[in-house]
């Protein structure tokens, strides 16, 4: 059995040894390069006079909204919900008006990337400035300012969550704690920036574009309307990915942009993303801040939680309200909450859209309930642990249902789960008693040391479906194709792992290929800890389905029953040991089954060889787990943080492979630790972007992820056949909340409080200051 | 992230970068181990006609002792500081901080002179030199001229240095025995621009700091008494350091007067062995 094995990435030595193809690595005859002017302004009206750029060095055309056809103007939205009252898609090139700074207003074609860079600067735009909205509580207060002139106010859409009666949770309750909480805007940064080469080939009448999708499919889709193309015209290729975080599998104007001048100009056209667009123009995430109040009895249990809160939009809505969907259906996370009402406004502001970042809505949601049961424990004098223990959902009581209607439109279900298991291995792994005990002692020596837990929910797995297509080759190998495109996550192997058991295939002889629209017939994407499970129980639905043919063509050509029949090395041997007639490779099968040129079909009943197209829908996402543990020092002068030790433990369900897994958590740790102390997107009140490189946005480097120990435990999922779980996001989801808890419990004896993330030294050393002043006072 | 069009020179010889500096003046910079130069180049910051690359003068890649001074030609690179035994040991100051500039990768490009150039007001070199009373040397077709690198340090990002001239050597005193030295700081991440950076030095009852990370040029103060936590108050109090994305001012004062009471108390225990 490989399934559920540690396997050596196959993806490894090519990646490392350099010979991996990006999107930037494709080079086309006669290919020119875009440069795009972005707005400089975060809310204007924009005279835009283009003809000294048209007449530079190198420069073969220049695009204007005006110039785009009817189909291109403005981005679909490609998430539609009802809840979102007021939607507004993107415009391809800003028309007369900018919304954020970043906004595309004007396309350079030119034979370079730096002539088209030198042309970009004699474009001329008049800026009639307007007064920005930046301010979520401003945003929905003054009136005067509106993002989109023609609606009524910012708000883009209210989202109510509940269940259960909270007036009365309330009012029965013996600690009510409330607290402002804040979480600040980030965003996802892969090795790899954005990038699309676009080519209309004129002999197949076909627009085939390479770019980084984690959704061919979709941007398909998206790309055909804009062009007026039937989908069967269009090809997206996604060569080797350099992560994706989730922001690549969103789309964005320069999707359709691209595609569109190539067409236009019949041309190939390439467009890269580099470092500085991509941190003031991809989108953002994050940017929430909560109101929220949690009820308990005396003892700790949580009676209900409600509040409201506040979900920056950004200034468009590419992606619906997913973000804030998902944090407001995630704020119970593996606790028994069965009062819960909550209110989200997704409001316009004068930045960057804001679309799902690996964790999507999740850490936010996970931020709030720990921070408030680290509050309550503070109150009622209880240890962190035992509050979450008389909190958590009980093994027993799985499949649990939450109480309300989650994101698919399916009432919210945890199909299985074991959190208390999860909290009581991540205690013993931080030796949480022992450094709980010592912590006087520690205090004696100068030291101050403090331990922080978290633990989460996430849905993965999320439907409708996903397609694979399988063939065993002449020579016995196995071909299987698929929807869902790699950003480095290892499909090629893992899902490999999943077939080699069925077919008893030697694990090198399974090509896995993704990234091509013309593979499968329908997809969805890789996101949302999805293609794993829901890709992957569709590999092994096609590898059944081959495994029982083959067994079926080999007992028909052998005379002996299927049933008396297996697949070992490379082929069919009988079950009992016993000898075949013939010994039957898999490459006998298809060869023989194929029959000979001309002459009549041998097996006329079971048709052609070895080949096919199987699919898996599950019922509903099912539910990852985790429970996060950190413990950490700081110096109380300097404010400096450091991670002493960090432990994981993890719920993924079965694991095709737990190395893969592992790095997984490990970048998602790292994100974490970003999120909780250096990622942070900067306006200022007039909505410039003030980080705008490397130097101002702070990524965490290896410098920074210490070791993480890493534990899982399964409860195999009921909801697809392997009890996979999706991995994607889970390692990036309690960090945050962990280390805010490590640090205040650091710092308990100067009464350190944290309301928001991330927060920096400085943050540090301000809310000391508050904390000091607040005791004098 | 392209540059602008510039035309790019490679000399061999100082005298051929003097000459073609002093035919080009301010539209000509000098690109050493490009740590700097490239990022503002590509972000269109800087917009030089001519970049003299000085990457192919071999004469300038050297260190050698002239009498108590280690004399530091501009092709340098940090790393060395790392890698040759007897250079750290002869710079313990200077070896101590350049494990906290950026990374391996930098440090085998970046340049010691090129860094104390550059002048960026949260880098560790300057605050060295500044401390150890580091000289320049700037040569140009005139001639040549040495300058302490006090005076040489005038604010953020910017040098006494003329448009004709190239700071072709430093000159650093070496570690003296019965001296200690000592380098802090406290960055975002590790190889960041600190928020503070100090270096100290302690010799029997006289004491020196020189403080980076002032959003201007990095100060110097001689110890007036002996009471390290009450001097590193006093100091740290004078001091306006910047408000920023990264800390506030009051942080950074805060932080500088912790660095300089423990920078100070760890040069003196150094200075006894």
């Amino acid at each position: 059995m490989l399934f559920g094995t540690r396997q050596t990435r196959g993806e490894d030595d090519r990646l490392i040894q350099g010979k991996g193809r990006y999107v930037d690595d494709i080079k086309l005859p006669g290919m020119l390069h875009v440069a795009l002017v972005r707005s400089e302004a975060a809310r204007a009206h924009v005279k835009v006079d283009v003809e000294a750029a048209r007449s530079a060095p190198g420069v073969r055309a220049v695009f204007v909204a005006t110039d785009l056809p009817a189909s291109a103007k403005i981005l679909p939205d490609c998430h539609p919900n009802p809840v979102l009252r007021n939607p507004r898609g993107p415009q391809v090139l800003a028309d007369g008006v900018v919304r954020y700074v970043g906004e595309p207003i004007v396309a350079i074609v030119a034979e370079s990337r730096y002539l088209a860079e030198d042309a970009a600067e004699l474009v001329s735009v008049e800026y009639n400035l307007l007064p920005a909205v930046v301010d979520l509580e401003r945003a929905m207060s003054d009136e005067s300012r509106r993002v989109h002139e023609d609606l009524q106010s910012n708000l883009a859409a209210r989202i109510p969550v509940s269940c259960g009666d909270t007036d009365k949770a309330f009012a029965d309750a013996a600690c009510i704690v409330r607290e402002r909480l804040q979480i600040q805007r980030g965003a996802g940064q892969a090795m790899e920036t954005r990038g699309i080469v676009a080519h209309w080939d004129p002999h197949a009448e076909r627009m085939v574009v390479w770019n980084v999708s984690q959704v061919p499919f979709v941007h398909r889709t998206a790309i055909a309307n804009a062009l007026q193309l039937s989908e069967n015209s269009v090809q997206v290729l996604n060569p080797d990915v350099g992560g994706g975080f989730g922001y690549k599998g969103l789309t964005y104007v320069e999707d359709l942009l691209i595609p569109v001048i190539a067409r236009q100009l019949e041309v190939p056209i390439k467009w890269i993303e580099d470092r500085r667009e991509h941190l003031i123009a991809a989108y953002h995430e994050r940017t929430q801040l909560h109101d929220m109040e949690i009820a308990t009895t005396a003892d700790g249990v949580i009676l209900g939680i409600r509040g409201k809160f506040l979900c920056d939009a950004g200034a468009y809505t590419p992606w619906g309200p997913v973000v804030p969907l998902l944090t407001a259906v995630n704020i119970p996370g593996p606790y028994k909450v069965p009062n819960y009402k909550v209110e989200c406004d997704l409001v316009y502001t004068n930045t960057v859209p804001i679309a799902p970042v690996r964790g999507a809505g999740r850490p936010q949601a996970c931020y709030v309930s720990e921070r408030l049961l680290d509050a309550v424990a503070r109150k009622l004098n209880i240890d962190g642990a035992e509050l979450r223990r008389r909190n958590l959902i009980q093994a027993h009581e799985y499949p649990y249902d939450v109480g309300f209607i989650s994101r698919d439109g399916t009432r919210r279900t945890y199909d299985s789960g074991n959190v208390p298991a999860l909290l009581e291995r991540a205690l013993e792994m931080i030796e949480y008693d022992k450094h709980k005990a010592r912590q006087k002692d520690y205090a004696a020596q100068g030291r101050h040391i403090g331990i922080g837990l978290a633990c989460c929910v996430e849905d993965t797995g999320l439907g409708p479906f996903e397609e694979v297509g399988m063939t065993v080759e002449l020579d016995g190998s196995v071909t299987v194709r698929m929807g869902t495109p790699s950003q480095g996550q290892g499909q090629r192997t893992a899902f490999a792992q999943i077939v080699a058991d069925q077919l008893a295939v030697p694990f090198d002889k399974i090509k896995v290929l993704a990234g091509n629209t013309d593979n499968v017939r329908y997809s969805i994407g890789t996101f949302a800890s999805r293609a794993g499970i829901v890709t992957g129980s569709a590999v092994l639905n096609a590898s059944k389905q081959l495994r029982e043919r083959a067994l079926k063509i080999a007992g028909t050509l052998l005379q002996a029953s299927p049933d008396d029949l297996t697949l070992e090395d490379g082929g069919v041997v009988r079950k009992d040991g016993g000898k075949l007639g013939r010994a039957m490779s898999l490459s006998d099968i298809v060869h023989t089954s194929l029959g000979e040129s001309g002459a009549p079909l041998p097996l006329r009943d079971l048709g052609p060889g070895m080949s096919t197209v199987a699919s898996f829908s599950p019922p509903t996402n099912t539910f990852a787990t985790g429970c996060h543990a950190a413990l950490v020092e700081v110096d109380p002068r300097t404010c400096k943080v450091s991670i002493l030790k960090y432990v994981a433990v993890e719920d993924f369900g079965t694991m095709i492979n737990p190395m893969i897994v592992d790095g997984q958590v490990i970048g998602g740790v790292g994100l974490g630790i970003g999120n909780a102390f250096l990622e942070k997107v900067v306006y200022d009140d007039s909505g410039q972007i003030l980080t705008g490189t490397f130097m101002d946005y702070l990524v965490a480097t290896t410098m920074d992820v210490p070791h993480v120990h890493i534990d899982y435990l399964a409860t195999p999922s009921p909801l697809n056949p392997l009890g996979m779980k999706g991995a994607g996001q889970g390692g990036t989801i309690p960090v945050p909340a962990a280390l805010s808890a490590a640090v205040e419990d650091a710092l308990r004896d100067y009464g350190l409080r944290l309301r928001h993330v991330p927060f920096s030294e400085s943050d540090i050393f301000a809310a000391l200051q508050t904390a000091r002043t607040g005791a004098a006072a | 992230m392209k540059p602008p069009a510039f035309a790019y020179a490679a000399p061999e010889t100082v005298a051929e970068c003097l000459a073609l500096k002093a035919a080009h003046g301010e539209e000509a910079r000098f690109i050493a181990g490009g740590q700097s130069l490239m990022p503002l180049l590509n972000l269109r910051m800087v917009r030089p006609a001519v970049v003299i690359d000085l990457g192919k003068v071999r004469d300038l890649a050297y260190w050698r002792r002239e009498g108590d001074d280690i004399a530091i030609g501009a092709m340098l690179r940090q790393r060395r500081l790392e890698q040759d035994k007897e250079l750290a040991t002869a710079l313990p100051l200077l070896a101590e901080a350049v494990q906290q500039i950026g990374h391996p990768a930098t440090r085998s490009r970046g340049t010691i002179v090129g860094s104390l150039c550059h002048a960026d007001p949260a880098a560790e070199l300057p605050v060295c030199a500044l401390l150890l009373k580091a000289q320049l040397v700037l040569s140009s077709t005139k001639g040549r001229r040495t300058m302490a690198a006090e005076d040489f340090l005038t604010d953020a990002l910017s040098t006494s240095i003329k448009d004709d001239e190239l700071v072709e050597q430093v000159r650093i005193q070496t570690g003296r025995k019965g001296t200690g030295y000592a380098f802090m700081e406290l960055a975002r991440r590790h190889g960041d621009f600190a928020l503070i950076s100090v270096a100290a030095l302690v010799a029997g009852t006289a004491g020196r700091v020189a403080i980076g990370g002032l959003g201007a040029a990095p100060l110097a103060f001689d110890l007036q008494a002996g009471d390290i936590a009450g001097e590193a108050q006093r100091i740290a109090q004078s001091l306006e350091p910047p408000n920023d994305l990264h800390a506030t001012a009051d942080y950074r004062r805060a932080l500088a007067q912790t660095l300089i009471e423990r920078a100070l108390a760890k040069a003196a225990e150094r200075s006894k062995t």
